[in-house]
């Protein structure tokens, strides 16, 4: 009982502490709340993704490996399955199906609003057991003409659950509802290495549907399997390869593996990357939180100094008389962890919908994650512990005669101040102040600094990372329209000689002012091991419309040459005069192609951060066996036409695949990313919140430390006006410092995550580094204006100041 | 000890001009639901060149007396008039700037700036003075309290009565024609004590005022002119009742 009461004399204690200092308290409890919370909501992220994504991948039986024949190419309906057969492998496969894919145009258009995309139409059995769809909305198309839509591409033109759309060569279909499929959970659009909901419509239709609508009928290109558990994947691969080859032998194919899907890769990728990401951040709020509470704890180990010395005086033991200080970071990381909870809960909620809205899953796992806020919890409760312990063990290890001394044996340190000894700088005494302050206290200078440094460094890292998307989009939206901001591509359903009908109507129609004819491969460029997949356009010898810009070398009018992005030269690591491999197709027949290996020069570099772009020229595509084939044409619009008249105009003609400006894809990948810019805006929004908290913590140590040297002051006669100048200018001086240190890590962190992070989940974008002046606008705002603002919350208390009280008051 | 009935009456030195008049001066607090009185009715006048000691027991009203003169508190009842200037009413812009220019404090506790050293500390008060040459000033200050050999130490790096010196050089500085001192040797040793009251009786005799308080008799005994306050109120006015002594002759 007698033991109980002692304990509770201490917790009293400490209670009483912590409400003197209760603003402060308060703010590091709130620093520590948010830092727990953005903590725990942050590092749910990866953990619910990757939770979602298995669920939504098992639940629509995706496909292990998928088997495309060369763009163009087709096979007769049966005729993949028995080669499937053929291979030996069915032991091995639980479900396959034969599909037809084929680009198209797609017009959905509705209540007055143009959305016309090119797109893809999927056609598969509709009781196939293998990369099925799930509806969000209406239902899965039975039979005839009806159609399904892919649900991303709908949600981002709100269009109804069914409708009616009109696709390539004018055919109109109605869709009976909007569905997932899992190689589109993440949409990507040919040529483009992510999210495409904006530009690219996915239309699934049963496959005799398909047929009709692509005019193959009996036809198909793509056989999607699923294999058994514990099948060797790898094995099978190579069993179907081989009977394909025999089965097709004039039909060049593609093999994609489950890992390899774009969605598939992006989505545990991105997982992955951003997950590093966030958990930087989630760090650095965290850390900032804990140089802010060693600040305050440290100043009231400080003030105790005295007490404590009495203590050890009357015999209390150091372990007993660190109880109090231990206790008040009991209650400031309690206050950090009650406040956790709901911030961790309002950003779980906020994160979730962010999650729903950048990748709607069929099956989305998004639980709050007790093992995660547990971690979080566990760090915002030792982390202020340990802020306790440095200045703890400091204060119970000074001999009690030290600690119990008054008067001039007790003067403070002038810390670092003698730095400055002979140093005259301009002003009176008074305005060296600040500065000498500043270096006064070197302990909470750099803790103080540290918490600004983290923030600016999230800030300056966060911004420049939608700074760097920005002008990485910038950069490949000016290429694409350089000469012409009104150019567009038109994309033929198949290839066709430079003389073909299509082209021809192409240029040709009203609204198109002048024409430019190109052949674009799906091909692979390969370098010694390296290998990387690109969409090799030729550009012709008259460029009227468009033409490359060259960063280094060119395309040589005579003989064959390859132009590549800076960013593929380098992942090949190859320059100027290196000869690289390119797999590419060519034609056998009017509806096959074979892959073939030709050897081109690189030539040439280009300035295009989107690496998959590579181009070469007449004689080039004559090497590759390809002359005189036409399946784009860059196009402008005719004085007096729009973009839009073009698009109209030319959809409804035979063999167009698609019409779309020549920017669509940046503008696609452009779409995605603003989704995820919310993510980083509010976080630089609460890292700005935070340094308010940082600085308000610092100012009212500080006003409380020095309220006799303030007293001092205003006996000789300086205004308050004048004393909370100086206030101001010390926060200043560090917020300024803290800016500046801040601003370098978070190049660093930004640098680290554009080389480490950013192209592992994006390989195809070759980001380009960038920080706007918005971003040290931002930085400045958040850790020098918010910083030097800070004193003058302590204006009140400064003006109430008891002057003859706080004079005498012997520390 | 009885209050006496008569208010005291107070013998005024040679010289007609008075730098302090207090004039039925009061100071009430409230504590909670009961009422303090600090002070109550006290009336003095100090001159130029005069050291007076306000002497009194822990309690006594004697700091607050001073904190009425320095103007770092204001009465509730009667009337200031230091270095000329009405300051029972003023503003509190008008008292910021009559502490600037009128009087001049040193502390107990000393109160030096810990980011500034010996020098910088001394060039404050003629810094907020606003006097010409602020550095010149504090140095030469700095020199009479015989503290030229220390003028780049900061506070911690010297001793307790070495600080006060700089604490009363900082006062000097600022060229006021009033000091204020309380308890100046309070936080020193006998020997160190000794020093500074040398230098306040020194300050005293160049023209200005000193007024000290203090609770030890012995201090009394150099003063020109004792003001004894007990409870708040005066009890008596006059020379040092146990005589006065050079400052060398004091022992406590």
């Amino acid at each position: 009982m007698r033991r109980w009461h002692r304990q509770a004399l201490w917790v009293r204690w400490a209670i009483r502490d912590a409400r003197r200092h209760r603003f402060q308290v308060l703010s590091i409890a709130l620093l520590l709340g948010l830092g727990v919370g953005m903590f725990t909501a942050m590092s749910s992220m990866s953990i619910w993704r990757v939770d979602s994504a298995d669920s939504s991948f098992a639940a629509l039986r995706m496909h292990d490996l998928r088997f495309s024949l060369v763009e163009g190419g087709t096979a007769r309906e049966g005729e993949l399955r028995t080669a499937l057969t053929r291979s030996g492998a069915t032991a091995d496969v639980a479900a396959a199906a034969e599909r037809l894919v084929v680009p198209t145009q797609v017009d959905a258009s509705t209540g007055g609003r143009t959305i016309m995309v090119p797109g893809r139409i999927v056609g598969a059995p509709a009781d196939g057991d293998v990369d099925t769809l799930a509806a969000r909305g209406g239902s899965l198309p039975a039979a005839g003409t009806d159609v399904a839509l892919e649900h991303n591409f709908a949600r981002h033109y709100e269009l109804p659950e069914t409708g009616a759309l009109t696709l390539a060569g004018g055919q109109r279909v109605a869709y009976t509802g909007q569905v997932l499929a899992p190689e589109y959970f993440i949409v990507t659009a040919p040529g483009a290495g992510f999210g495409a909901e904006s530009t690219f419509a996915v239309i699934f239709a049963p496959l005799a549907t398909a047929q009709r609508l692509a005019g193959k009928p009996g036809q198909v290109n793509d056989m999607v399997v699923r294999l058994r558990p514990g099948a060797d994947a790898v094995a099978v691969q190579r069993q179907i390869e081989r009977a394909l080859r025999v089965t097709l032998p004039e039909t060049g194919f593609t093999v994609t593996t489950r890992d390899e899907e774009p969605a598939h890769r992006m989505i545990y990728k991105d997982a992955e990357g951003d997950q590093q990401l966030l958990d930087i951040f989630a760090f650095l709020m965290l850390g900032a939180a804990t140089f802010a509470a060693f600040n305050l704890i440290s100043r009231t180990v400080e003030a105790q100094r005295r007490e404590i010395g009495i203590g050890m005086a009357l015999g209390v033991p150091p372990a007993q008389l660190a109880r109090r200080p231990f206790l008040l970071s009991a209650q400031i990381a309690l206050g950090g962890l009650i406040l956790g909870i709901p911030v961790g809960l309002a950003a779980d909620a906020w994160l979730e919908g962010v999650l729903e809205d950048f990748f709607p899953l069929p099956v989305v796992n998004a639980a709050f994650q007790p093992a995660v806020f547990l971690q979080g919890a566990a760090l915002g409760l030792v982390l202020p512990l340990l802020a306790a312990a440095v200045p703890v063990r400091r204060a119970v290890r000074v001999a009690p005669v030290e600690a119990i001394q008054v008067g001039a044996r007790a003067a403070r340190s002038s810390g670092l101040a003698w730095m400055l000894k002979g140093l005259r700088l301009p002003g009176g005494t008074l305005a060296n102040l600040p500065l000498r302050n500043v270096l006064r206290t070197p302990r909470r200078t750099i803790m103080t600094l540290l918490g600004i440094t983290a923030v600016v460094t999230i800030v300056v890292a966060m911004a420049g990372l939608i700074d760097s998307f920005d002008a990485t989009l910038d950069a490949s939206r000016s290429e694409a329209l350089t000469g012409s901001r009104d150019r567009l591509t038109v994309d033929l359903a198949t290839a066709t000689a430079a003389d073909g009908r299509a082209l021809r109507a192409v240029t040709g129609a009203q609204s198109v002012g002048d024409g430019q004819p190109s052949l674009r491969l799906e091909s692979t460029l390969v370098a010694g091991r390296e290998r990387l997949d690109v969409a090799l356009e030729t550009v012709p010898d008259r460029r009227p419309v468009w033409e490359p810009t060259y960063e280094r070398g060119a395309l040589p009018a005579a003989r064959p040459g390859l132009l590549i992005a800076r960013s593929a030269a380098d992942a090949l690591d190859v320059g100027l005069g290196d000869r690289v491999r390119v797999v590419h197709p060519v034609p056998t027949g009017p509806q096959t192609f074979r892959l073939e290996t030709t050897t081109l020069p690189v030539t040439g570099i280009h300035p295009s951060p989107l690496r998959f772009l590579a181009y070469t020229n007449t004689a080039g595509a004559a090497a590759l066996g390809v002359p005189g084939l036409v399946n784009r044409i860059s196009v402008v619009p005719a004085a007096g036409s729009s973009a839009e008249d073009v698009k109209a105009e030319l959809l409804p003609l035979p063999g167009i695949a698609g019409v779309q400006g020549a920017a669509a894809t940046t503008d696609a990948v452009d779409e995605v990313l603003k989704e995820f810019d919310q993510i980083l805006v509010v976080t630089v929004a609460i890292a700005a919140a935070m340094a308010l908290l940082i600085a308000f913590n610092s100012t009212a140590i500080n006003a409380d430390e020095r309220t006799r040297e303030h007293a001092t002051m205003f006996a000789h006669g300086v205004p308050v006006g004048r004393v909370m100048l100086g206030a101001i200018a010390e926060a200043l001086l560090i917020g300024a410092l803290g800016t500046a240190v801040g601003v370098v890590a978070g190049h660093a962190v930004l640098s680290w995550v554009l080389t480490t992070t950013v192209p592992e989940t994006m390989p195809d974008l070759g980001i380009v580094s960038a920080v706007t002046p918005a971003t040290y606008g931002v930085a400045v705002i958040s850790g020098i204006v918010v910083v030097a603002a800070a004193p003058l919350l302590t204006l009140g208390r400064l003006r109430r100041t008891d002057l003859s009280g706080s004079l005498r008051v012997v520390e | 000890m009885p209050l006496p009935d008569a208010r005291p009456v107070t013998p005024a030195p040679a010289t007609d001009k008075v730098l302090i008049r207090l004039e039925q001066v009061g100071r009430r607090y409230h504590v909670g639901d009961s009422e303090v009185v600090a002070l109550a009715d006290v009336s003095l006048e100090v001159r130029p060149e005069e050291l007076v000691v306000v002497l009194g027991p822990s309690g006594s009203g004697k700091t607050t007396l001073l904190n009425m003169i320095g103007a770092l508190d204001s009465p509730t009842e009667g009337r200031v008039v230091v270095a000329g200037q009405d300051i029972t009413h003023a503003s509190r812009k008008e008292l910021f700037a009559f502490r600037r220019h009128g009087v001049s404090f040193v502390f107990q506790t000393f109160n030096l700036f810990p980011a500034l050293t010996a020098l910088e500390n001394a060039e404050f008060g003629a810094d907020v003075a606003e006097r010409p040459d602020p550095r010149t000033v504090a140095v030469e200050m700095l020199e009479r309290v015989g503290l030229g050999d220390r003028l780049g130490h900061f506070p911690h790096e010297l001793s307790g009565g070495e600080q006060q010196r700089v604490g009363i050089a900082r006062a000097l500085a600022s060229g006021n024609p009033i000091l204020l001192a309380d308890e100046p040797t309070g936080e020193l040793d006998f020997q160190t004590g000794v020093q500074i009251l040398e230098l306040l009786h020194a300050h005293a005799h160049t023209g200005r005022a000193v007024v000290i308080v203090t609770h030890n008799r012995e201090i009394a005994r150099i003063a020109d002119r004792v003001v004894e306050i007990s409870s708040g109120r005066v009890v008596r006015v006059g020379p040092p009742e146990e005589g006065q002594v050079e400052i060398s002759d004091l022992r406590w």
